[in-house]
């Protein structure tokens, strides 16, 4: 007994158990202190700066494909700088579309507060899209009045077409901005009051989801399911779990609990205007094809031909508007970007990535102690330099892999600052070294 | 300087190499097209010419013809590109199919070096006007900074302004008490405060619209910080807008609006943060 107390350790395990000890315990830290402000600051920094790396860069072959039908300034200005979207323009638009093979179209404007005399061009379209059976189908977006307290719930707006788009989908299109204004956030679902009591508006990325599982009238159904209170009280019930097919999508009442979480992050793949064009996904036949097509109302206005399958075929048709006086340009993660490419992003990210999960705190501890292995292994075998510099190369190296493989959950501090620590107390050793020596 | 422009230079040669060893792909479509007295025509393989129109899809190597004083605009991927006759024949080249992961690491890097083309580009929101939810360019739950030699400023994005701006006092028990305040503010986006003699301390600033009040709590100081060049002092709040942190945002946004009238830039800025 007395002597395996007293045989020591090889220098290898010594410093390996002494550097574990500290990495763990700036990953327990970092794990009780998740929630605090200034982490979760540098978590969406740390995540901007991620979404920044892998943007644009790849497509796979399932993702969806979307064409941006495009108000913007030029459009705009030739239709005269009018207040509100025209609706013979509107109407114009959904009628090149009725018979193609969209995937589903969706119209990000708000239709509310216009008369049926303003709208009666759309709802005539609106008309002959309902008796079609074969026109893609349709989302229209539903705005609120203001929240009034005490449960701050938006009422509902009412539309003049609402009696003629009985099948379209209505969902909402709201996003939650971030302490410095940037939009990070969806909000799945909308609370709302309805005939004075609590109810629940899918966003427009949640109803996308639920078309593409097949679950749109299950999503409404689980919705019209939630027992909400009358709209006067303070506090509404938890909101549901849902069950879209396969999958499973835990809700977060939007913009107050677990606004820190990583639950409710938007990861933005798809820049507004990028300069070497969007992101190729490749086709069966071999070929490829550009995963976003942008395309200006204007040149949609000089024919009222039925818009050809290799711009439409199979893409989910978004229209909105860009223009300056829009009230639509939101700033990202990704720089200054028009409020339909944020629905598209927001679509494609509920999609491709679903809810961004952590992953499980053992996988994050495991991770950590390799790459503790592998820097104590650093430290007693390299020269003192070389162990320096090639373990900061090292963490480099190895930590911004990690963190794009992990890049679902954003977790690279948990990586990198365990690390970073057992550096600068091999630094601070080293320095207390040569001062006695 | 010689090093910055070498780190430059390299900086280019590995994103052109980064672009250069992506794969092209082909895609694109004729945007517009004025055919004015001749036409556009795209010439097959064979030889055969098949006249374009408007939305038309444009395969890479095809080779296009205008023919009088035809012009178009194709949309390659994005990318715009005009033509006349004066350009027959026109090869399509194939359009690019976005970044990969170097060359975002590389833009990155050259945005680093050359920060200060990128100011405006990446200060604050740029969330256009609306009428229905005003929100002030205030940061609650963080301290802002001012001085108590200059009037506050206060931004807001959205048309409606707010009913009111009020500014109190408070104590070491949090209590507040009320000592300036402003109503029927014009609606351009931006309210000044004047404040009447007051003490250095802790004061909370709230602006309240139909939707609600939003407030910050703010350290007021005794000190004249307005005494530097309106220049350095707009690129110092821009800088702070840019690099610092929500507790310096107030103070930037004081900077920003002192010297509004005198440096366009700062003009600028503000409505931008407004969302003009």
């Amino acid at each position: 007994m007395t002597s395996l107390v007293q045989r020591p350790l090889s220098p290898l395990l010594r410093q390996f158990i002494v550097n574990l000890l500290i990495a763990l315990t700036v990953l327990l830290t970092l794990q009780a202190l998740q929630h605090h402000p200034l982490l979760a600051r540098q978590q969406a920094v740390g995540l901007d700066w991620l979404m920044r790396m892998t943007a644009n860069t790849s497509a796979p072959a399932d993702a969806t494909p979307y064409l941006f039908i495009d108000l913007d300034t030029p459009s705009w200005v030739a239709l005269g700088e009018p207040h509100l979207v025209p609706a013979e323009t509107l109407a114009r638009l959904l009628e090149r579309l009725v018979d193609t093979q969209a995937r589903a179209v969706i119209l990000d404007i708000d239709l509310s507060r216009r008369s049926l005399r303003d709208l009666a061009p759309v709802a005539a379209v609106m008309a002959r899209w309902q008796a079609s059976g074969d026109a893609p189908p349709l989302t229209l977006m539903r705005t609120l009045s203001p929240a009034q307290p005490p449960a701050r719930l938006g009422v509902p707006r009412a539309t003049a077409v609402d009696e003629v788009s009985t099948g379209a989908a209505w969902a909402s299109p709201f996003f939650t901005l971030d302490v410095d204004h940037r939009l990070r956030r969806w909000r799945l679902v909308e609370p709302v009051c309805e005939y004075g009591q609590a109810a629940l508006l899918p966003s427009v990325q949640l109803v996308a989801l639920a078309r593409q599982q097949n679950a749109l009238a299950s999503l409404q159904a689980q919705l019209d399911d939630w027992p909400g209170d009358p709209c006067d009280t303070e506090t509404q019930p938890a909101l549901p779990t849902l069950q879209l097919g396969d999958l499973t999508v835990p809700l977060h009442q939007p913009g107050q609990a677990d606004v820190h979480g990583l639950g409710e992050r938007i990861l933005f793949t798809l820049p507004d205007a990028p300069p070497r064009g969007w992101a190729h996904q490749p086709l069966p036949s071999g070929g490829s094809r550009p995963l976003v097509i942008r395309l200006p109302v204007s040149v949609l206005l000089e024919s009222d031909a039925r818009l050809p399958d290799h711009l439409v075929g199979g893409r989910v048709v978004v229209i909105g508007a860009s223009h300056v006086e829009s009230g639509d340009m939101h700033y990202t993660p990704l720089g200054s970007m028009a409020g339909p490419m944020v629905l598209i992003n927001a679509m494609h990210s509920l999609e491709r990535f679903g809810q961004i999960r952590p992953p499980p705190f053992w996988v994050t501890a495991l991770i950590t102690a390799l790459l503790v292995l592998a820097l104590s292994f650093c430290f007693v075998r390299l020269p003192p330099l070389w162990a320096n510099v090639g373990s900061l190369l090292g963490i480099v190296l190895v930590v911004v892999p990690l963190s794009l493989l992990y890049f679902r959950s954003g977790v690279w501090l948990n990586f990198l600052l365990p690390l970073l620590a057992v550096e600068v107390y091999r630094w601070i050793q080293r320095f207390r070294h040569y001062r006695r020596t | 300087m010689i090093f910055r422009r070498l780190i430059c230079q390299a900086l280019c040669l590995l994103m052109l190499c980064a672009v250069g060893t992506g794969a092209w792909a082909q895609a694109g479509h004729v945007l517009t097209l004025a055919p004015g007295d001749g036409t556009l025509l795209a010439e097959q393989g064979d030889g055969r010419q098949q006249p374009l129109a408007p939305l038309d899809a444009l395969e890479a190597g095809t080779r296009l013809i205008l023919t009088g004083t035809a012009r178009a605009t194709l949309d390659l991927n994005g990318q715009r590109v005009d033509l006349t006759a004066a350009d027959s024949p026109y090869t399509v080249a194939p359009a690019s199919r976005g970044d990969g992961v170097v060359s975002n690491l590389v833009n990155w890097a050259v945005t680093l070096i050359q920060r200060d083309d990128d100011l405006l580009r990446t200060v604050g929101a740029v969330s256009r006007s609306t009428a229905d939810n005003p929100l002030p360019w205030l940061t609650p739950g963080v301290e802002g900074e001012a001085s108590l030699a200059n009037p506050l400023f206060l931004v807001w994005r959205g048309t409606a302004p707010p009913e009111a701006v009020r500014l109190y006092a408070l104590d070491e028990h949090e209590e507040a008490t009320l000592v300036a305040d402003r109503f029927q503010l014009p609606a351009r986006q931006l309210a000044v405060l004047p404040l009447p003699a007051l003490s250095a301390g802790r004061y909370q600033l709230e602006a309240c619209f139909e939707s609600g009040c939003y407030g910050q709590v703010l350290n007021l100081s005794a000190a004249d910080d307005a005494s530097g060049d309106a220049v350095d002092e707009v690129y110092a709040g821009l800088a702070d807008l840019q690099h610092g942190g929500p507790e310096v945002w107030f103070r930037a946004v004081q900077r920003l609006a002192r010297h509004q009238h005198e440096v366009p830039l700062a003009a600028e800025v503000l409505a931008n943060l407004a969302g003009q």
